[in-house]
């Protein structure tokens, strides 16, 4: 039975290639939640958000999203991926990456309220001046704002924001962060992230994985199982990004 | 040059310029802008086993070529999607299949095939009424699907994950835009021949997506100077008696350096 809440996974289990990428995990997002999800590379955070799209389907286990199966709920879903393998000499310029964000469904047209939207949205994330703009002719920072105007076009329930803050420098951060906290009052958030330091300032609740849910709840008491994650995969740890998730922790 | 548009084979030959480029000028603007090259080379290449099967049953070669090329474009499509072979080695094995298809069925044909090598490098000067008004046909069905159907093959080529994410079925239009690529390669092959299809598909479109930043526009613009560079292929194998596929090609490589190097002085002197 469809659970209430935006988004309810019960024990869903992912297997990839033979090996098993996500462990009988289950998890409650609600209403106005801003959800962190943390946990170190390669521990299924990208794969959950694809769960969550109906993008993978799991192996095992129920995902519920506002009380649909995930594929007919992806009109409620705004979605900015960790990626943009896009080709950067496209020939399109922002309004129009960003109005892509409104499709409605085949032979639809994009009407006046799809263009208003797409001029709200890409006010609200201050690219208002960019709208002739070829969508390469743009700094890291401005294309990740540019994908999350298309991402909260259609005013989603629901927003997946998958390591937001890894390609951009520090300043744009706090920036990005004040947007998200904006957006999060008019809907869920769930915001895949290394970056705990900031993160935590802001977020309602955290959930940990590698593989399984190690902690689903509150931010102050994460803080002590993101010590127990990242303490024995170190070597994961330390290739990529998250040296600083090691940095602040010892500081404390 | 007006006596000369008296004659049927230079006004087959204009209309069909036209038609080409039309269906290039569509067709070509996805192909280049999704990366299609390479499987739109083995769609053509391929069409080559229908040709020789219109041979052998004693169908018109080209008209054979319609199902023949679909079928292999949706082979090559399915192939990738849902199996384990990666999609290029699947068009490198449809594209070599179908040419040698084509031979053997050409082997076991009755006499011998008069015009095989106006199919495999084209002849704009010897298309027949029959073939143009095919041509007319499919380019109506491009224009059709694509009037219909933009917003999606946008979204598609774009950024084809969050097009699905977005509710688009991009595995149904995946497959549709491929089947495009094999009908505009019906259209293409009396003209430039299976060899250079992908000359014509290609050149146009990245000759002008240096001058602009939209889909449509690139789309228009690519027909046009599809017409242009054609038809001056054409004047000058006319006056230099050299095989009109071949120059034709010549000339649009010859368009895409001057423009490109043109644009390059223009960046590094501002
Ligand atoms: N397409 C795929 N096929 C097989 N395994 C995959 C695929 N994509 C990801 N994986 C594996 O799934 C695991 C989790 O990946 P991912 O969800 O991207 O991790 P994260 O986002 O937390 O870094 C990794 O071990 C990765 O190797
Ligand atoms: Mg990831």
């Amino acid at each position: 039975m469809p659970n209430s809440g935006v988004v309810s996974l019960k024990n869903v289990t992912v297997v990839r290639g033979g090996e098993t990428v996500l462990e009988d995990l289950t998890l409650s997002v609600d209403e106005s939640d801003f959800l962190a999800v943390i946990g170190p590379n390669g521990s299924g955070k990208t794969t959950l958000l694809k769960v969550i799209l109906g993008l993978i389907e799991p192996d095992a286990g129920d995902v519920w999203i506002v009380g649909h199966e995930p594929k007919d709920a992806r009109m409620r879903i705004g979605y900015l991926p960790q990626k943009f393998d896009f080709d950067h000499s496209f020939p399109i310029n922002v309004f129009d990456v960003v109005l892509m964000g409104r499709y409605s469904g085949l032979f639809h047209r994009y009407t006046k309220d799809d263009r208003d939207a797409t001029e709200m949205a890409l006010a609200t994330v201050g690219m208002s001046d960019f709208l002739d703009r070829q969508i390469g002719k743009l700094s890291g920072g401005q294309i990740q704002r540019v994908f999350l105007a298309r991402a909260i076009v259609k005013d989603p329930r629901l927003l997946l924001l998958d390591e937001p803050t890894a390609s951009i420098d520090p300043e744009m951060q706090s920036s990005f962060y004040e947007l998200i906290n904006e957006l999060k009052e008019k809907m869920a958030v769930i915001m895949v992230t290394h970056d705990i330091g900031v993160s935590s300032v802001h977020v309602d609740k955290i959930a940990c994985i590698n593989k399984k849910l190690f902690y689903h709840g509150s931010v102050e008491g994460g803080l002590k199982h993101i010590e127990e994650l990242y303490e024995c995969p170190v070597e994961i740890v330390a290739h990529g990004v998250p040296h600083r998730v090691m940095g602040r922790h010892d500081h404390k | 040059m007006m006596e000369l548009l008296q004659y049927d084979f230079i006004r087959n030959a204009l209309i069909s310029t036209v038609l080409v480029s039309i269906a290039c000028g569509i067709v070509g603007t996805y192909v280049v802008t999704k990366r299609l090259v390479f499987i739109s080379g083995g769609i053509s290449h391929a069409a080559f086993g229908g040709i020789g099967l219109g041979y052998l049953l004693g169908i018109n070669p080209v008209l054979m070529a319609i199902p023949y090329s679909i079928l292999s474009a949706l082979g090559i499509g399915v192939m990738s999607q849902r199996t384990n072979v990666s999609e290029d080695t699947a068009i490198g094995i449809l594209w070599t299949v179908g040419m040698a298809l084509g031979i053997i069925f050409i082997n076991l044909s009755p006499g011998y095939a008069p015009d095989l090598f106006s199919y495999l490098f084209g002849n704009i000067l010897t298309v027949p009424n029959f073939d143009l008004l095919l041509m007319v046909l499919l380019d109506c069905v491009i224009v059709g699907a694509v009037a219909l159907l933009h917003r999606e093959f946008a979204a598609l080529s774009f950024d084809e994950e969050f097009a699905q994410v977005s509710g688009v079925p991009t595995r149904f239009l995946y497959l549709l835009l491929l089947c495009l690529v094999a009908l505009s390669v019906i259209v293409m092959i009396r003209v430039v021949g299976i060899i250079l299809v992908i000359a014509l598909l290609t050149i146009p479109v990245a000759i002008c997506r240096q001058f602009t930043e939209r889909l449509m526009t690139l789309m228009l613009l690519s027909i046009l100077t599809g017409i242009i560079i054609t038809l001056f292929g054409l004047w000058l194998s006319y006056v230099l008696d050299l095989s009109s596929g071949a120059t034709i090609i010549l000339a649009l490589g010859a368009a895409f350096l001057l423009v490109s190097l043109f644009k390059r002085t223009k960046k590094s002197s501002p």
